[in-house]
């Protein structure tokens, strides 16, 4: 799984996933939320175009970082998610926590 | 450890059976299910060196927004604050008793269905229908375990039977059953405390799976009853709930263990499922 973390204006950052999230990617995620709440960026928006596969451990992982983030006084948002990542979404209703954006943009917009 | 159907005794020519020696992937919808329902010959496996593996599928961590009127009565019951605190002293309790049964354990991400929103609001439902949008998860939940690392060439798959109809045990069966038509073996196993407290739910959903699981065959478990035992012991928060129909669980679990093995000695019972392409989730009515 790569990760990129662009940082933005008043504590936020765009992490930009790309790969498979899943049991084997899951850990470094989780890792890399943390040393981005750890470096100040507690608003985190995560840009999943480049996520081709989530699987429940994937899911597990977003969940860690949305908790880790909202600790510190923060959030996590999701953008961009493909078709397989919102249908996992949807039919685990996670997707009501974290409602998908169409864009990073709109994401960041309200943080 | 030999399986047997009624006087037939399994050998190791026999090729696929319950309790055969080789790696074996238990699915636990909730943490406590593998353990009270087939602790026994988890253990025996684990005594012959085969590491099984105890999969949780509907134990992920929880935003607490997902938690309902429902939820958060079920926690109530349970002596939980949160999600969090769920979370918590159920992985510690369900690592305590792998560490007795001397299994791995895995835990996924799905959520527990009392947390998935309004499609179960009380525990007529959570025991009742399995709602269409779900069954897309069976697929979802087959591929996974099939690409568990774990995995290795002739794994074995245990899976509940449902007896109960708890929607997790449903969908949990489902996969098994699209895992068993792409020619892995899978078992089903007799749900604990469902089995003991209401044994006429047997055969309720054997009635309800008629086509879809072959005859039964017993896994004798006499030098690993008190193991299991002493394992479903470490799932402490949860036993005034699961075992609130006696006040002797070590008896209720040995006499049900006796009953079904007979002449055998204590036994845990499975069905092979068969490879099929009608995926079923019957309905189920009892309550826990």
């Amino acid at each position: 799984m790569q990760v990129t973390v662009q940082p933005q204006p008043g504590g936020a950052a765009v992490m930009i996933l790309a790969g498979r999230l899943d049991l084997l990617s899951a850990t470094q995620v989780r890792q890399e939320f943390a040393a981005a709440v750890a470096a100040g960026h507690h608003r985190l928006v995560v840009d999943l175009a480049a996520v081709e596969f989530i699987d429940s451990t994937g899911l597990g992982s977003l969940v860690s970082g949305l908790k880790a983030a909202r600790l510190a006084g923060g959030d996590l948002r999701l953008a961009r998610p493909a078709q397989q990542a919102r249908t996992i979404l949807q039919l685990t209703t996670l997707d009501r926590v974290l409602k998908p954006y169409a864009t990073t943009e709109e994401a960041l917009v309200g943080y | 450890m030999v399986a047997s159907v009624a006087n037939r005794q399994y050998g190791a020519g026999d090729g696929p059976h319950p309790g055969a020696p080789g790696p074996a992937i238990f699915l636990s919808p909730h943490y406590d299910d593998v353990v009270l329902s087939c602790g026994g010959t988890v253990a025996a496996l684990a005594a012959g060196g085969w590491q099984p593996l105890m999969v949780t599928v509907f134990g992920g961590e929880t935003p607490e927004e997902l938690v309902g009127d429902f939820a958060s009565w079920k926690h109530s019951r349970w002596g939980y604050a949160s999600a969090d605190d769920v979370l918590t002293v159920r992985r510690a309790e369900d690592t305590a008793a792998a560490a007795v049964l001397g299994c791995r354990t895995r835990w996924l991400g799905y959520f527990d269905a009392i947390y998935r929103g309004e499609r179960y609001a009380a525990d007529r439902e959570l025991f009742g229908e399995l709602r269409e949008v779900e069954r897309a998860l069976v697929p979802l939940l087959a591929d996974e375990v099939s690409s568990l690392p774990e995995w290795e060439p002739g794994t074995a798959v245990y899976v509940p039977l449902g007896v109960g109809g708890h929607v997790d045990h449903q969908l949990t069966f489902a996969a098994g059953q699209l895992l068993a038509a792409r020619g892995i073996p899978v078992f089903a196993y007799e749900d604990c405390p469902y089995a003991i407290h209401t044994p006429e739910g047997v055969d309720r959903r054997l009635t309800a799976l008629s086509g879809q699981v072959g005859p039964p065959a017993l896994v004798p478990i006499a030098e690993a009853l008190d193991r299991r035992i002493a394992a479903i012991a470490a799932y402490t928060t949860q036993l005034p709930v699961i075992f609130r129909f006696t006040d002797d669980m070590p008896g209720a679990l040995a006499g049900h263990a006796a009953r079904v093995g007979g002449a055998l000695g204590p036994a845990e019972r499975y069905w092979p499922v068969l490879a099929t392409s009608d995926i079923q989730c019957a309905e189920g009515s009892e309550g826990r």
